[in-house]
């Protein structure tokens, strides 16, 4: 669960980068300077990587709404630390 | 202590621990009273002999008044055994980064929880970005969502290696619950 979670996270941004490459356009890093293209426009791929980028963008927001629906449950179901435990002012007491 | 922009506390082995933590605290005092004359420079007397006034009450020798910060030796040493747990449990400077680094069985560290948090907001707005971008703007209006968009989730990449590399650094607290009778694991 939390591994596809993770591989989520790390799929979108590499399949929105090869998305970005396979239109042969350059990458802008913040606009301070810009990743050119290695690869020339690509109507094939470019359509793949769009599917896939933003099929694994949908899958990691339902994975993220499945993640904060467990902690919801670990919360007031079980009665655990779960959630309490990663909110900013809570400490070891 | 040696050095004043960059600090080091030098400590005795020969002390006892809660000594050492004591004398920590002290030289942290001392450096605060130095920085805050300097700051305000009308009450320099005052604080000088405040800090005099306490290195006196923890049997440490009082620093020499006219150049304080520059070389005041306080007897401890951090690399014994037993100072580090004191002064990560105490309310020093060091104890209070090690207690934000540190996860405990109730609660995760504050490293983690700023990652963990600023992931959610990145997530979520780099999501809502793509979406304006590719099914609601029109064309003349993509330009600048798109370039956002990227930008977010490149910020959001690099917080994931971060992320990365503080979970191989770090221990975080063990699971709450066994999941349903799954064992351990499925969650994972």
């Amino acid at each position: 669960m939390h591994y596809m979670l993770y591989a989520m996270l790390l799929m979108v941004p590499v399949t929105g980068i090869l998305l970005q490459f396979s239109f042969g356009m350059g990458l802008p890093l913040y606009g301070v300077t810009e990743i050119p293209s290695p690869l020339a426009f690509n109507a094939t791929l470019a359509i793949i990587m769009m599917e896939v980028h933003e099929l694994s963008a949908h899958s990691l927001m339902i994975l993220a709404a499945a993640h904060a629906l467990a902690v919801l449950v670990h919360h007031s179901v079980f009665r655990d630390r779960t959630l309490m435990r990663m909110l900013p002012r809570s400490n070891g007491s | 202590m040696v050095g004043l922009a960059a600090s080091v506390i030098l400590t005795s082995r020969a002390d006892p621990a809660a000594v050492r933590v004591a004398s920590i605290a002290l030289a942290v005092l001392i450096l605060r009273t130095v920085f805050s004359r300097r700051a305000r420079q009308e009450t320099q007397a005052e604080s000088m002999s405040h800090a005099a006034a306490q290195s006196e009450a923890a049997c440490c020798p009082p620093p020499p008044k006219q150049q304080i910060g520059a070389a005041i030796f306080v007897p401890c040493d951090v690399t014994a055994p037993g100072v580090l747990e004191a002064v990560a449990g105490s309310d020093s400077v060091v104890g209070r980064l090690h207690m934000h680094l540190k996860s405990t069985a109730q609660s995760y560290s504050s490293a983690t929880k700023i990652l963990h948090w600023l992931m959610a907001v990145l997530v979520v707005t780099c999501w809502m970005l793509g979406f304006l971008t590719d099914d609601v703007l029109k064309a003349s209006s993509r330009t600048v969502t798109l370039f956002v968009h990227i930008a977010v989730g490149l910020a959001l990449f690099d917080v994931l290696v971060l992320r990365a590399l503080w979970r191989a650094m770090s221990s975080p607290p063990p699971a709450e619950r066994r999941y349903l009778g799954y064992g351990p694991g499925w969650a994972d």
